[in-house]
C-alpha cells in the first residue's frame, strides 16, 4: 500500500517501512540497543533525505527506550540521580547537536560527516565487543574462570572535584564527568541519529564504573530523555521530523522488539555481543565501503533555505 | 471532474470552426488543481487545445506545451576524491531554478525551430536565464548541465517529441505525468502554437499543486507549530512505547 509521506515530500510503500521498523525492533529487542545505528543508514539507503531520517528515527528511539525503560524502572534498575544529571548533560548536548547538525547541512558536508562519525563510532566499539566477546567465549569454551574486574580500582576519573554519592550504583565521583559524558553522547546522538545506548553503556562501566545491573536501565532512561529532547528540536530548529513515517517505524519496531527480546533471551551474553559486535562492523563496513566506492552521481542537488 | 472535462471538449470543438483570420488558441486542463493526499502516488494531467483560425493546406500547425513549476533557488555540489574519499568540494548556487519544466512538442515540430529561435520563445529549460548565464563559464555551465539532468533523473525535467497527439487539424491533446515527489506550489501551463516557423498564438494557464487533506494538516502543523508537532511526536512515541509494554508485559 502506497503512502505519502508529507514532510519527506514522496511517496513509499507502506509495508517496507513497517518491515525495516519491525526487523530493527527485533535486533534491538535481541541486543537490548536502540537501533538507530541501523534504522538511520536503512532509511537514508531507501530515498530518505538523511536531514528527514536523522530527525525521524530520534522519536522510533523514544518509543523503544520507553518501553525497556519502564520495564527496568519496575525492578528499580536505574539509578534515578545518575539519568538526571546524565540528562541535564544531554539537554546541552542534544541542543548543540541540532544546531551543528543544521550548521553542517547548509554547508553541506552533514552526509561526509555523519559516515565519519558512523566509521570511528560504530568501527572502534565493533572492534572491542568483538574481542571481547570471542576471548569470553574461548574462555567459556576452555573451561577457565573468567577474569573478574577489580572492584574499587580508581582510576583518573575518581580524583576529580564536586563529587556525590549515587546510592543506587553505589558510587561516590565527581558529577563533572557524568554530565560531561551525557553532553558528548547527547552532541552525537542528535547528530549521528543514534540514542547512543551503545557508547553509553561500555562508558558507564569502564570509565565510571557502575555496576553492570544498573547500566542497562540507567542508560535506556537517559536516552529517553535526550532523544524526547533532540525530536522537539529537530521539529522546531530543521522541521524535518515525519511523524507518519515515525508511525509505521515504531508500529513494525514496538512488534518486532517483543519477538526479538524472546529470541536474545534464549542466548549467551557473549554469543549476544559478538553478534552485535558483527552486526556493528557490518554497517560500520558499509559506510565505509560508500565513501570510498564512486558515487553514483559525483553532483548533488540541495534548495536554498529548504527544509529537506 | 470527468463530467467537467468532457463539457470543456466539447466547448473547445464548438468553438474551434468559427474561424478568423489571425490564429487563436483556446486550452484546458483536466484539472486545475492537485491535491496531494495520503494516497498520492503521481498523477496525469491532461491537456487539450483547439486552434481558431484559417487552416493552410501546406503547412500544419505545429505545438509546443510547457508546464512549469515554481522557481526555486538550488546549489549543486560535486564530489571530488579527497584522500581516497569522495567528498563535496566544490558548489554553485543557481537562482530562480524552475523545480519542474517539461515539453511536449508535437511529431512535426522537428526542426521548425532552430535553438536561436528557442531561446526567443523561451521554449526548453536550456533557454531560462539560469543556464543562458551559465554559459559563460565552462565551470558553472557544466554545474548547470549537472542539474538538468538530475532534474531529469527524478522525472522533473522532461523534453518529448511527438507527445503532443492531434485529434483532429485544429484540436489537440497532450498528457503530463507529475511524479509523487512533485514540489508544491503554482505551476504555469503554457501552449504556444507555430507554423512554418512562425509564432502564431499563445496562451498560459495556472495549475496549483498543494497538499491536500491529512498531509497538508500534518506539512501545515509541522511548519506552523514546531514546538507542539515536536511535543506530539514525543507523546505518540511514549504512549506507543508504555503501551506495547503493557499489551507485551516485556520482559528483561
Amino acid at each position: 500500500m502506497q503512502l505519502y509521506l508529507p514532510i519527506a515530500e514522496l511517496t513509499v510503500n507502506m509495508f517496507l517501512f513497517l518491515g525495516m521498523g519491525g526487523a530493527v525492533g527485533f535486533l534491538s529487542g535481541m541486543f537490548g540497543v536502540g537501533g538507530g545505528f541501523l534504522l538511520t543508514p536503512l532509511l537514508i539507503f531507501t530515498g530518505i533525505s538523511p536531514a528527514v531520517a536523522v530527525a525521524t528515527v530520534t522519536p522510533q528511539i523514544v518509543a523503544s527506550s520507553t518501553s525497556a525503560s519502564i520495564a527496568y524502572w519496575r525492578r528499580r534498575l536505574i539509578d534515578e540521580k545518575m539519568t538526571l544529571l546524565l540528562g541535564a548533560g544531554g539537554l546541552v548536548g542534544s541542543a548543540l547537536g541540532v544546531f551543528a547538525f543544521r550548521a553542517l547541512r547548509s554547508v553541506g558536508q552533514l552526509d561526509l560527516i555523519i559516515a565519519l562519525s558512523y566509521i570511528a563510532f560504530l568501527g572502534s566499539v565493533g572492534t572491542i565487543m568483538l574481542r571481547e566477546s570471542v576471548r569470553a567465549l574461548w574462555r567459556a569454551r576452555s573451561g577457565r574462570p573468567a577474569v573478574t574486574r577489580r572492584t574499587g580500582h580508581h582510576n583518573w576519573v575518581h580524583g576529580l572535584p564536586l563529587k556525590t554519592r549515587f546510592r543506587r550504583s553505589k558510587l561516590y565521583v565527581s558529577v563533572v564527568p557524568v554530565i560531561a559524558l551525557g553532553a558528548g553522547i547527547g552532541f552525537l546522538g542528535s547528530v549521528m541519529g543514534i540514542g547512543g545506548g551503545f557508547l553509553m553503556v561500555p562508558a558507564l562501566i569502564y570509565l565510571l564504573r557502575v555496576p553492570t545491573n544498573v547500566v542497562i536501565g540507567t542508560s535506556l532512561a537517559y536516552t529517553l530523555i535526550t532523544m524526547a529532547v533532540a525530536t522537539v528540536l529537530h521539529a522546531t530548529a530543521n522541521k524535518s521530523v515525519d511523524v507518519m513515517l515515525a508511525i509505521l517505524l515504531i508500529a513494525g519496531g514496538v512488534v518486532g522488539a517483543q519477538f526479538g527480546a524472546q529470541v536474545g533471551q534464549a542466548l549467551r551474553g557473549e554469543q549476544l555481543r559478538a553478534l552485535l559486535a558483527i552486526f556493528v562492523l557490518a554497517v560500520a563496513l558499509r559506510v565505509l565501503l560508500s565513501l570510498f566506492l564512486p558515487p553514483e552521481s559525483i553532483f548533488s542537488l540541495a534548495i536554498v533555505g529548504g527544509a529537506i | 471532474m470527468k463530467g467537467g472535462l468532457v463539457a470543456a471538449i466539447v466547448a473547445i470543438a464548438a468553438l474551434a470552426p468559427a474561424a478568423a483570420f489571425a490564429e487563436s488558441l483556446v486550452a484546458a486542463l483536466s484539472d486545475e488543481a492537485v491535491r496531494i493526499t495520503s494516497n498520492f502516488t503521481g498523477e496525469q494531467i491532461v491537456v487539450f487545445g483547439a486552434i481558431r483560425g484559417t487552416p493552410d493546406e501546406d503547412a500544419e500547425y505545429e505545438v509546443a506545451v510547457v508546464v512549469e513549476g515554481p522557481q526555486e533557488d538550488v546549489i549543486v555540489r560535486r564530489k571530488e576524491r579527497l584522500l581516497g574519499v569522495w567528498a563535496n568540494r566544490t558548489s554553485r548556487e543557481f537562482k530562480e531554478v524552475p523545480s519542474y519544466y517539461v515539453m511536449h512538442l508535437s511529431e512535426n515540430f522537428s526542426g521548425a525551430l532552430d535553438p536561436s529561435q528557442l531561446s526567443v520563445y523561451r521554449l526548453g529549460v536550456r533557454s531560462h536565464p539560469f543556464v543562458q548565464e551559465a554559459a559563460a563559464e565552462a565551470t558553472a555551465q557544466l554545474f548547470a548541465e549537472a542539474l538538468i539532468a538530475l532534474k531529469a533523473e527524478h522525472g522533473l525535467y522532461v523534453e518529448r517529441q511527438g507527445a503532443v497527439d492531434f485529434l483532429a487539424p485544429n484540436v489537440f491533446r497532450t498528457t503530463f505525468f507529475l511524479p509523487s515527489a512533485i514540489p508544491t506550489g503554482e505551476y504555469r501551463v503554457s501552449v504556444y502554437l507555430f507554423r512554418s516557423q512562425t509564432f502564431l498564438a499563445g496562451r498560459t494557464d495556472t495549475l496549483s499543486i498543494a497538499k491536500g487533506g491529512f498531509s497538508e494538516r500534518i506539512a501545515r502543523s509541522a511548519d506552523d507549530y514546531p514546538l507542539y508537532y515536536g511535543l506530539v511526536c514525543v507523546a505518540l512515541a511514549v504512549f506507543t512505547g508504555w503501551f506495547a509494554g503493557v499489551i507485551f508485559r516485556r520482559p528483561l
